[in-house]
């Protein structure tokens, strides 16, 4: 409907001019964009409208801005905003950040985001505050660099209700006390791979933010103590500690003298957790809806298993990867836990066809079931999975190597439903694609390492699913031009697409790729037979591209770099290793694409240290990432690399020797 | 030499010259009577036999019955009536029941006294208590040098005999309940006699020095009495004091119900007197029993004997005796008696603490900071170890050496926060300034600061919490004990203070005049 409707207007507004579009009110038009979901289709009408383009302006609630120089005029053009997405925005850092925010009103804006934005620091973030007095959430994940500094400087917005602090590296006790101290109403908080948070820190952020709901202290040194404290938040909700080696079953049994609060708990490889810990955090918690133990527990007790039994009416996710997992079991989590929608059991050994049926035969509402390498399984669990699960959504069937057509068939004409199925390593044919193509809901499809599926198969999905977002077709080396003009043809909302070491694929096959205009993610790694009129065929027609890997594409040159250059204007992560690329052509690459923030250029065996040297110089307030042979490290000039350190950049180096792999 | 000993102590007690007059005949010997000496020369000093040091100051205390270990000390500093193990002497023997005889006739002779006296006189029942005191004391001691000669006839059972002997233990406690007032006669003269068949097995040089140096000995001391030389060398394994060890502050958390101890008050002067140890030939003062005793070797080969070397035993009645708790002389503090909610002070070390901290000027300044000052050196060196490392800093300037000091402090208060190090900042700052050039940057820097001290109206709303009014809490004694108690380097400064209880004391001319005549001779 929204295209539709967006084309209507915009036709109306183009040809029509004064009547239609213009007599509409601001506040109706902006109506209507908000009905359009598709950011295409509203650019459209943008585009083709003046009235349209004025209702955005007015009425545009969410920016995502991908370079830094238009950063100014879009904070200035859009004064309604709400949500200010700068995590994709290329060298993004103090200065420019400061001065965009500075000539703004950005009174609406309640959330931000600058997930990687690396090169923005406690300045940028002072400036930031200060702009925005009602901002409610930051997201200031993965900016390894941020410190105590880059809290504290959060912390001056009191009204924060979200923070997400994932891997800032430099988070200790200090900066989260800061955070606690200065924005007392937060919500939601993670500081999960903060490895220097301890127990004090926990310990005062639960003295001061009593209206926590959501924390994640996954990867933390925390110990019980920090659950004692932990425990005394009345409103905590969700609780997530992945990977916290020094909590046990003690902390679990404090955990449980809080308030009845928690509805989810994630103590997924915490090693010294076991069942009965878990069953005492029942005892003080009989509401909980989620739990995951993924990779912790040594084995099922009966105490938890009869604790269990008492969340029956509310639990409805259990996640328990890597466990040893008998029939039985299994039968007993089906009866005693009715509602579940999503089960996990990736990993887990002594999971039979048995075991899935008594299970599946009374949890009738799964939507989501994770049988990843559990290698026992045949058609028949299949079989009874899709007779009783029939809201099935997701399957996840890696490594299943018994599972064939047969089953597949049954699970595609009883589910529906199904959005996403993983047969990644479980041998299926072309036959088992003719019956997966049924599921015309489909969104994601993981074809990895079949190699029996041909073009055939890709000409069933191509006709059929058309939602596919997500296609992975890893190692699938039957696969040749003919099968990618099929799904370019029928799948055109392909956003993430893999196609290593289908060595088939020639040039006029990425050519027909160049139709699929979503595309986002391209793995092409080890196609020996694209060149750059291929590259360029992609590089035009996908103008959304992020992210391309050519590593071991070894006809790709330089031609390919000029039309990357010159259309991927987004891309941001590149891969280009053993590539016979020259200088030159890596000059120009990483001078003109202003987006590229993550390279991967080992065994660049054409480039002089010149190239290299000139290129990184031309790239160097951008580069976030780069992977580079250990032998350039001495080579390179020292204040080069000093300034990408300087400006946010890490370098990994690398030592491998230089193999060149034609064949599979 | 002797005798011009005894002639001054008569002045205090007739009774205790006659007893030792009566041991000579039976044991003589240069070596003896050099330790003899040693003895008197220091209860002599702390032991307030002589009114004038003691009795006007503190009205608890109980004066009469130095005379009680004065009569015991002659049967048990006698190495000559053990010494012997192996040669059997009927002589001895024989001079020892005649000295039992003759002691058995004086306490008849007081009995005989007290029958008389009848009492209707005004001092009487003082002076009748100091005589049954007297009494028990002399029985007591008659009854251990029985005990003892019969050991000394039978050499191979006599250790066993007398160490495990529950009766002869009792003995030794029996001794001490007797209501001496002075920490200093709460030892038994008992004690040491039996336990010095031990003797044999300890006491070189090098144990003696490590049984010094811990702190756990250095604390016994100061219970202990002031007579500390021990002599016979007696097994210096201490007895374990639980009141002593649990905390230097004296009484902080105990609730002795008032009257079920014994209060002294020491007065200003001797809880203040550097030294507490005199060496009786030429006067030198110490703070430490344990210098004392290395200095004396100077003064002959017989203070190097192990005997003389050796620490001093403790106590083993101790229980027995009344608990005795310390009032500070300060009037309106709370550890002062006359308080209306007394806390008494457990140690003599508690309350020269005590009264430095709190009564004296804070004369000890830190060579760091030069704001902090103390007047317990101690504190000074604790705080000169970690000044300049108080890195925990909040925004009301108050600085904490330990994160969870700090973290504590500002989830007790609302509105401070933990301050960033301002040279962190000002490094870094300095460091990205350049890039940052633009006015904007500058702008920036200068409205929206940071929340280090003084820079921001937060830190200065709260300035009224000052640093050094923090400070007095941080290193209030509380605080400071803990760490105090764990110490057991000899060298360390805190000890100066972990001295020998009878510090106090003067080192007036009278306690120094005291040892001379044995010097000259």
């Amino acid at each position: 409907m929204s295209e539709e409707e967006a084309q209507r207007y915009g036709g109306s507004a183009g040809g029509g001019g004064g009547g239609g579009i213009g007599a509409l009110s601001v506040d109706l038009l902006g109506q209507v964009l908000d009905r359009v979901p598709e950011p295409r289709d509203r650019k459209a009408c943008r585009l083709v409208s003046r009235a349209f383009a004025r209702a955005e302006a007015a009425h545009r609630r969410a920016l995502r801005v991908l370079r830094r120089e238009p950063l100014p005029r879009l904070l200035r053009a859009f004064p309604a905003l709400d949500r200010l997405d700068l995590s994709a925005c290329a060298s993004l850092d103090d200065a420019s950040l400061a001065a965009a925010l500075a000539g703004a009103d950005l009174g609406t804006v309640r959330q931000v985001c600058l997930a990687r934005a690396s090169g923005v620091g406690w300045r940028g973030l002072d400036a930031l505050v200060a702009a925005c007095p009602r901002l409610e959430a930051v997201d200031l994940s993965h900016c390894v660099g941020a410190g105590d500094r880059e809290a504290a400087a959060l912390a001056a917005a009191a009204g924060l209700r979200e923070l997400n602090l994932e891997k800032c590296l430099g988070v200790t006790d200090m900066g989260l006390a800061k955070v606690a101290v200065g924005c007392p109403r937060l919500q939601k908080l993670s500081f999960k791979w903060c490895r220097e948070i301890s127990d004090i820190g926990v310990d005062l952020l639960a003295k001061k933010c009593r209206e926590l709901r959501s924390l994640d202290i996954s990867y933390l040194k925390v110990s019980n103590e920090s659950l004692r404290s932990i425990s005394t938040l009345e409103k905590l909700e969700d609780l997530a500690m992945v990977c916290c080696p020094c909590i046990d079953d003690e902390g679990l049994k404090l955990l449980s003298t809080g308030s009845n609060s928690l509805q989810s708990v994630d103590v997924s490889r915490c090693n010294h957790v076991t069942s009965e810990g878990l069953a005492s955090l029942i005892d003080g918690h009989n509401s909980l809806q989620k739990i995951s133990a993924a990779d912790s527990l040594h084995e099922i007790g009966q105490c938890f298993l009869s604790k269990l039994a008492t969340l029956k009416a509310t639990l409805t996710v259990l996640r328990l990867d890597g466990f040893e997992v008998s029939s039985s079991l299994l039968s007993a989590i089906g009866e005693s836990c009715n509602n579940l929608v999503e089960i996990g059991l990736s990993k887990c050994n002594g999971v039979t066809d048995e075991g899935i049926s008594s299970l599946v035969v009374r949890c009738s509402y799964l939507r989501t079931i994770d049988l990843t390498c559990c290698n026992l399984l045949t058609n028949n669990a299949l079989e009874s999975i899709a007779d009783n699960c029939k809201m099935l959504e997701c399957l996840r069937l890696e490594s299943s190597t018994s599972v064939s057509e047969k089953g597949l068939e049954r699970i595609a004409t009883c589910c529906p439903n199904l959005k996403e199925i993983d047969l990644t390593d479980c041998g299926v044919n072309d036959a088992a694609l003719q019956h997966l193509a049924k599921c015309s809901e489909l969104l994601i499809l993981k074809l990895g390492l079949c190699s029996s599926i041909s073009d055939k198969g890709l000409r069933f999905i191509g006709s059929n699913c058309g939602k596919i977002v997500e296609l992975d077709l890893y190692r699938c080396s039957s696969i040749t031009d003919d099968g990618l003009a099929a799904l370019a043809d029928g799948c055109k909302k392909i956003k993430l697409l893999n196609l290593c070491y289908c060595n088939k694929i020639t040039d006029s096959g990425l050519s027909h790729l160049g139709s699929l205009e979503e595309l986002t993610n391209l793995e092409l790694r080890c196609l020996v037979r694209i060149t750059g009129i291929g590259i360029s065929s992609v590089a035009i027609g996908c103008k959304n591209l992020i992210e391309l890997d050519l590593k071991r594409c070894y006809s790709v040159d330089d031609s390919g770099l000029w039309a990357l250059a010159r259309y991927a204007l987004n891309l941001r992560q590149l891969t280009i290793s053993y590539c016979p690329v020259t200088g030159l052509g890596l000059c120009h690459l990483l001078s003109s694409l202003r987006c590229l923030q993550d390279m991967k250029m080992v065994h660049l065996s054409w480039v002089s240290i010149e190239g290299f040297e000139m290129a990184l110089r031309a790239a160097c307030g951008r580069l976030k990432k780069l992977k580079m042979l250990s032998g350039l490290k001495s080579i390179l000039s020292p204040e080069l690399l000093q300034l990408l350190q300087a400006c946010g950049c890490r370098i990994r180096w690398v030592n491998k020797p230089l193999v060149y792999k034609d064949a599979i | 030499m002797r005798r011009s000993s005894e002639i001054s102590m008569k002045a205090s007690s007739s009774m205790a010259s006659e007893a030792s007059r009566n041991t000579d005949p039976g044991q003589q010997g240069v070596r003896y009577n050099s330790m003899d000496l040693s003895y008197f020369a220091r209860p002599g000093q702390s032991i307030p036999s002589c009114p004038p040091f003691f009795a006007p100051q503190s009205s608890s205390f109980c004066v009469p019955d130095e005379s009680g270990a004065k009569v015991g000390n002659p049967f048990e500093s006698d190495p000559s009536l053990n010494t012997p193990i192996s040669d059997w002497d009927p002589q001895a023997i024989l001079s020892n029941l005649t000295f039992l005889e003759q002691k058995i006739k004086q306490v008849k002779d007081i009995v005989q006294s007290m029958s008389n006296l009848g009492s209707p006189v005004v001092g009487g029942s003082c002076e009748l208590a100091a005589k049954q005191q007297l009494v028990t004391a002399d029985l007591t001691s008659i009854i251990i040098q029985l005990i003892s000669t019969a050991g000394s006839m039978l050499p191979s059972m006599k250790s066993p005999l007398l160490s495990s002997n529950p009766a002869v233990r009792q003995l030794n406690t029996y001794g001490s309940p007797m209501g001496f007032g002075s920490v200093g006669n709460q030892r038994p003269s008992t004690n040491r006699e039996v336990t010095v068949p031990d003797m044999t097995k300890t006491s070189d040089y090098e144990e003696l020095m490590s049984t010094i140096t811990t702190t756990h000995d250095e604390k016994d001391d100061l219970i202990k009495c002031p007579n500390p030389c021990g002599g016979d060398g007696s097994e210096p394994i201490p007895m374990e004091d639980h009141d002593v060890k649990e905390s230097d502050d004296g009484g902080e958390g105990e609730n002795l119900p008032p009257g079920s101890y014994v209060v002294l008050q020491l007065e200003k002067e001797e809880i203040l007197a550097p030294h507490t140890h005199f060496c009786v030939i030429c006067g030198k003062g110490f703070k430490r029993d344990a210098n004392l005793r290395m200095h004396m070797r100077g003064h002959g080969d017989e203070y190097k004997t192990p005997a003389a070397l050796a620490k001093p035993t403790r106590d083993s009645g101790l229980d027995h005796t009344p608990v005795t708790r310390y009032s500070c002389p300060f009037v309106g503090c709370k550890r002062n008696k006359e308080h209306r909610k007394f806390q008494p002070l457990k140690t003599i070390l508690c309350v020269k603490n005590h009264y430095k901290r709190s009564h004296c000027d804070k004369s000890y300044t830190c060579s760091r900071c030069n704001t902090k000052k103390f007047s317990v050196i101690a504190d000074l060196k604790t705080h000169e170890k970690h000044c300049g490392r108080d890195k925990w800093l909040c925004s009301c300037g108050t600085t904490f050496s330990r994160k969870d000091k700090l973290f504590g402090h500002v989830a007790l208060f609302q509105g401070h926060t933990p301050a960033l190090h301002m040279d962190d900042i000002k490094a870094t700052g300095a460091s990205e300034q350049p890039q940052g050039s633009e006015a904007v940057m500058d702008d920036m820097v200068g409205s929206a600061g940071y929340n280090f001290p003084g820079s921001t109206s937060d830190g200065i709303h709260n300035l009224d919490m000052k640093v050094a009014e923090d400070t007095r809490g941080y290193f209030s004694p509380l605080n400071f004990d803990p760490c105090f108690g764990a110490l057991d380097d000899f060298t360390r400064p805190g000890f100066d203070i972990s001295e020998d209880p009878f510090s106090f004391l003067p080192s007036g001319p009278g306690s120094c005049s005291f040892g001379q005549p044995s010097g000259e001779s």
